[in-house]
């Protein structure tokens, strides 16, 4: 391979993001020539607040898709934690910290369920999870009653509402969890495995990772974050909701694909999918801003995530050809020695 | 001249099938030992037995002086010897450095990776082997080349005493080869001990101190390398007893059928051009990698063709996918019969029907299935399947009923050219004499047939005249209608010299 | 092979070679569906069997059928299509909108058929011809219809008064005959909807293009070297799927009287889950629409059970993940048993 060709590969994904910021920005500055009110930091914050917990969601869904995996379920571990946390603190009259706790090792259950059952029946996680969507939904709904619950305490509204040094706490929280995650992923021992089995479970498996567990922790740390978000959400908004969280499994996936992450696994940053998220969260505040109709958005939602998954195949495309152009010197050349 | 490794009488066998035959091998300290055979002679279990990925079922093992048994790769790995794949087995995503350490990465106590410390060790062995790769860069960004070298690298800082290499330069440009070779030669001297499989002579020859040739799971030979030429290793690769299990050769030979003209596929098959006539049988013989099934494929357009023109009883016709090479009468059996011939949950009667079910079809588009009932019971006693039950799902029957299943959908679609990719792969010899039967009787009636196969002796044994596959085109075309076409003839044009 | 019938039947006799076509999995579904039959005649003799009851409960199934049949095409071609929902919602909001305006009805009802093909034609192209998952691209469909569906009505009811009676009324219409003292009704939509998918049954098993679907799906690598098109058959399913979508557009917009953005929220699961229930697997190569038919029926059982005995009709919604977990794990164990 030349030298040229070599440093496409690595360049691709550096290109990815440059182009990903460079949309972003675009969108960003363009809608604040065009309307103003962009950049100030009352919008910049709503623009925040808006993807933030899909934005947590994303978190977690980039480890399971880094490893190959997909999780339907965590709208519905979201909308569940909001609800079990509610029930724990309104009705029951916990106090707080013992109900986040609760409700955070429910939510990891969940998690375990979810990979224990996966690496039970040897199923496409993409059964399994969505099986778990629909049954929590369900359960969502009928304990609940399809009623919100409300009346939460003042200072349990601070975890949604409140700032911290300036920022809204579930923001800093996404902020921190990012960083850590981000660093885990680049730097720790366990985290690098989800790289080795996205890159082929067998060979991973063959190299000593063991698998299953891997695939239950991830799964498990899924569903925690999402039981995080679904805290701070049910504080942010006041009340706990089944239909909370709505599709955010799509944006999540649509923020961890747009962020340059390969859907079947083996490649894929946490600083990507932040990106990714910013995108979003730019775009749906664009449409906002601009007084576009926003039902819009969830048109463009969808339009995005298949130009996302477009791209990534031109590109896979484009690495098979250049192994094809690899092998056809390689003939020509043996050839002709062969001819002597 | 220490001995290493020390293997005797091991056999192996899966299922019934006898793959390894009391092997007797060694390896000395700090020799380059070249392993080479026909595909299935054998090398690759060996070499897996060695690494600890299969058990041997009977034998000894002694690797420096203990006896060894290894229950899983890790073990061997732990013991000091380590083996390269020829498919890469290294993470695209994760660094040089970490590939070299995987699963052994430094790290301090709460896990998290020491990169410093493993990028100066990595760094340390490439200066070492004086090649310069960046132990920070992405393996998936590296040329080929660059690794396999990282392999390499991963089994020095693994402490290997043996290290295994299969088909390590397949992939290799000429000038990497060199690189390579360098790696291997300073491996060597520091008293590491390196089993190299391949199959080009040329390069055997330069970098090998000893050369061992398997044959259908039997050693046969280990020389020192300057003691034997190019020709005595193809005779002991192939010097088996022929046999006369096959079917009398046709003499009734008639004209051009079909014919192929600059058939080429971008990466895989150089222009190639062949005739094949009625009541001939046409053997493809070639090592694994030379481009036959890839030519085959590219001929009925199932994988995309660059160029190609074809012609049937004298008509030019163009090949735009296997549907309309069927049309044209053309029908290729696929190799892998469990993934791209056969519909293993189906029962025989669907599956016979499988390229055919227009035919079964009224005029409203309806499915006539008591029509194909009866054709497929009709084929489960000329082919003599079993059990003999049309309705029973196919996944359940041997490898060689599955074989005549598959054959028996080829010849309900009345084929003009029969295109059989290795026919008797994973089949029983009885079952194996019955389908060479079917398929010269099937010439005889007039069609053309083109056998592809990786058993020199069925090549032979069944082709009135034979293409030799290399490097992605012919090498050799062999006239056997006398049945004297030799196997070293055959071996002298696959291999790459 | 389109139901997988036990082999060792067809030594037995005329009777049993017929009741071959049912595979042993349907035997089990209709026992299945018998005992919950029986079990709520008995815990509620005075309001289960009545036909009012009874014809309730079919009604209701239609569209869920239809919407199943949908996904079992697919499923059969081992492919994915989670728009079920959205374009259902597509198709009614521009149906309601035409007749709104007072356009023809029947051009209402084509041009809802072509919007619901349009999105199928799309998702089959993505799928077969770009090589994209099918996971993703009928994700992103899922998206983009219903943001179309909600831009288009700004989330309003579409209602159609100045339009036709017919159509309104088609959608409620009941034959009435008498039998003894009582008079039954027999739901028109219900009928269509049996009718056409018995035809649709016959023609899967007996009209050959639609019989290379199975091949398609069992293994399209060999179907390919078959001279089957794999493409042009991967694209049909979805254009099938769109169909049946379209159908159950017209009955549940007939039956409301409105179009709605909001139809079908969910639909893909429940969808997937009877589906999957009556037999169907993600690998492909495997259905039927008896199979499917008695899947719904099992759901619609069971839901009118919850109603009837007083159970949270909420749980019903958890029931059904239960259900699709237990069936998917049922044949993931029975397969790892060894299958292939």
């Amino acid at each position: 391979m030349s030298k040229a060709q070599r440093n496409v590969t690595k360049n691709t994904t550096v290109i990815q993001y440059i182009g990903l910021a460079f949309v972003t920005f675009a969108v960003l500055f363009g809608v604040q020539l065009g309307f103003g009110n962009m950049l100030t930091p009352a919008n910049l914050e709503v623009m925040a607040m808006n993807m933030v917990f899909e934005g947590i969601l994303a978190l977690g869904m980039t480890f399971v898709i880094l490893m190959g995996g997909i999780d339907l379920s965590v709208a519905s571990v979201f909308a569940f934690a909001e609800i079990l946390g509610a029930k724990l603190m309104i009705e029951a009259g916990l106090p707080i910290i013992p109900s986040i706790l609760i409700t955070l090792i429910a939510c990891a259950l969940i998690g375990a369920l979810n990979g224990g059952l996966i690496v039970l029946f040897r199923v496409h996680p993409l059964i399994i999870t969505m099986g778990m969507l629909l049954t929590l939904r369900g359960v969502n709904l009928a304990i609940t009653d399809g009623k919100a619950i409300s009346g939460f305490t003042e200072s349990y509204l601070f975890l949604g509402q409140g700032k911290i040094l300036g920022l809204s706490v579930p923001i800093l929280f996404f902020l921190i969890a990012a960083l850590v995650l981000g660093v885990l992923l680049a730097h720790h021992r366990f985290f690098r495995q989800l790289y080795f089995i996205g890159g082929g479970e067998r060979a991973a498996a063959l190299s000593g990772v063991n698998v299953n567990r891997v695939k239950i922790i991830i799964y498990t740390l899924s569903a925690t974050l999402a039981g995080c978000a679904g805290i701070m959400a049910a504080a942010r908004y006041g009340a706990a909701h089944w239909g909370h969280g709505n599709l955010a499994e799509l944006k999540a996936i649509a923020a961890v694909a747009i962020g340059g992450a390969n859907i079947n696994g083996g490649s894929g940053t946490i600083g990507g999918t932040v990106l990714g998220v910013i995108f979003l969260a730019v775009i749906h505040n664009a449409f906002v801003t601009s007084a576009v109709n926003p039902f819009w958005y969830d048109v463009v939602n969808g339009l995005m995530l298949l130009v996302a998954v477009l791209l990534s195949r031109f590109i896979t495309l484009r690495n098979v050809r250049a192994v094809l152009t690899l092998k056809q010197s390689k003939i020509e050349n043996i050839e002709a020695t062969q001819r002597t | 001249m220490t001995t290493l490794l020390q293997i005797q009488n091991l056999s192996k066998s899966f299922l019934s099938n006898r793959v390894l035959r009391s092997i007797n091998f060694d390896v000395r300290k700090g020799e380059v030992h070249a392993l080479i055979g026909e595909n299935g002679a054998g090398k690759s279990t060996l070499v897996n037995i060695i690494a600890g990925i299969h058990k041997r079922d009977e034998g000894t093992m002694v690797f420096n002086g203990t006896d060894i048994s290894f229950n899983h790769p890790l073990e061997a790995m732990k013991a000091g010897i380590s083996l390269m794949h020829q498919e890469l087995s290294l993470v695209p995503n994760a660094t040089v450095a970490e590939n070299i350490y995987l699963r052994r990465e430094k790290r301090n106590r709460l896990g998290f990776n020491d990169w410093a410390e493993m990028n100066r060790e990595a760094a340390a062995i490439f200066e070492r082997i004086g090649i310069d790769i960046d132990p920070k860069a992405l393996v998936g960004t590296l040329s080929v080349g660059m690794q396999q070298i990282v392999e390499l690298a991963k089994a020095i800082s693994l402490d290997a005493k043996l290290i295994i290499m299969d088909e390590p330069t397949s992939s290799l440009s000429e000038k990497e080869t060199v690189e390579f070779f360098k790696v291997m030669r300073d491996l060597k001297a520091r008293g590491i001990s390196l089993i190299f499989i391949s199959h080009k002579l040329s390069e055997l020859f330069e970098i090998s101190d000893r050369i061992t040739v398997l044959r259908d799971g039997q050693h046969i030979s280990t020389d020192d390398i300057s003691t034997v030429t190019a020709d005595d290793i193809i005779r002991k690769m192939v010097g088996r007893h022929l046999g006369d299990l096959y079917p009398v050769r046709s003499s009734n030979i008639g004209d051009v059928v079909f014919s192929c003209r600059g058939l080429t596929r971008f990466g895989a098959v150089r222009p190639t051009s062949f005739d094949v006539r009625r009541g001939e049988i046409v053997g493809i013989a070639g090592l694994v990698g030379a481009g036959r099934t890839e030519a085959m494929r590219a001929l009925i357009n199932a994988d995309k063709r660059t160029s190609g023109q074809f012609w049937i009883e004298g008509n030019e016709i163009t090949i735009g996918d296997p549907g309309e090479a069927l049309s044209y009468g053309i029908v290729y059996l696929s190799e892998d019969r469990k993934s791209s011939g056969l519909f293993l949950s189906f029962n025989i009667t669907d599956n016979v029907g499988a390229a055919t079910l227009d035919r079964y079809t009224g005029s409203t588009g309806m499915f006539k299935q008591s029509a194909l009932r009866d054709k497929a019971k009709d084929f489960i006693g000329r082919m003599d399947i079993r059990p003999p039950n049309e309705a029973a799902r196919v996944v359940t029957l041997s490898g060689g009923n599955q074989q005549k299943v598959l054959l028996a959908k080829a010849l309900d679609a009345n084929p003009k050219l029969l295109i059989v990719d290795e026919p008797t792969r994973g089949v029983d010899v009885g079952a194996k004499s019955l389908i060479h039967a079917r398929i010269r009787e099937l010439a005889e009636t007039g069609i053309g047939v083109i056998v592809i196969s990786s058993e020199m002796p069925e090549v032979i044994g069944m082709a009135d005249r034979i293409l030799v596959f290399r490097n992605g085109g012919i090498s050799a075309e062999l006239d056997n209608h006398q049945g004297n076409v030799t196997q070293e003839i055959v071996m002298t044009h696959a291999v790459i010299h | 092979m389109a139901t997988q019938a036990s082999f060792t039947a067809r030594e037995k006799g005329s009777i049993w070679r017929y009741l071959a076509a049912f595979s042993s999995r349907e035997f089990l579904l209709v026992l299945i569906n018998l005992i919950i039959f029986a079990a709520l005649a008995f815990a509620r003799p005075d309001v289960f069997p009545t036909w009012t009851n009874i014809k309730a409960v079919l009604s209701l199934m239609s569209y869920d059928l239809l919407i199943a049949i949908a996904m079992t095409i697919v499923l059969i071609g081992r492919g994915l299509d989670l728009s079920v929902g959205s374009v259902l919602a597509l198709s009614s909001v521009v149906m309601a909108m035409l007749m709104r305006d007072q356009q023809p009805i029947v051009l209402a009802l084509v041009l809802g058929l072509l919007t619901a093909l349009a999105c199928g034609l799309i998702n089959g192209l993505l799928i077969a011809r770009a090589g994209i998952l099918p996971f993703l691209v009928t994700l992103g469909m899922m998206s983009l219809a219903r943001g179309v569906a909600t831009v288009l009505t700004t989330g309003q009811y579409i209602s159609f008064p100045r339009a036709d009676r017919w159509f309104s009324d088609f959608g409620r219409f009941e034959f009435r005959f008498q039998y003894g003292d009582t008079f039954y009704g027999l739901p028109l939509p219900l009928l269509i909807t049996l009718a056409v998918i018995t035809i649709f049954a016959l023609l899967l098993t007996y009209w050959t293009p639609l019989r290379k679907i199975f091949y398609v799906g069992e293994s399209p690598e060999a179907a390919h070297l078959s001279g089957i098109n794999v493409v042009r058959l991967t694209i049909t399913t979805y254009l099938l799927s769109a169909f049946f979508v379209w159908m159950a557009a017209v009955l549940m917009t007939s039956a409301n009287r409105i179009g709605y953005a909001n139809y079908g929220i969910g639909a893909e699961l429940r969808a997937l889950a009877a589906a999957v229930v009556g037999g169907a697997s993600m690998a492909g190569g495997v259905g039927s629409i008896f199979g499917t038919f008695l899947g719904v029926l099992m759901l619609a059982l069971i839901g009118n059970g919850f109603v009837l005995l007083n159970g949270n009709p909420n749980w019903q919604q958890a029931t059904v993940g239960i259900v699709l977990i237990v069936a998917v794990g049922f044949d993931a164990l029975r397969n790892i048993r060894g299958r292939r």
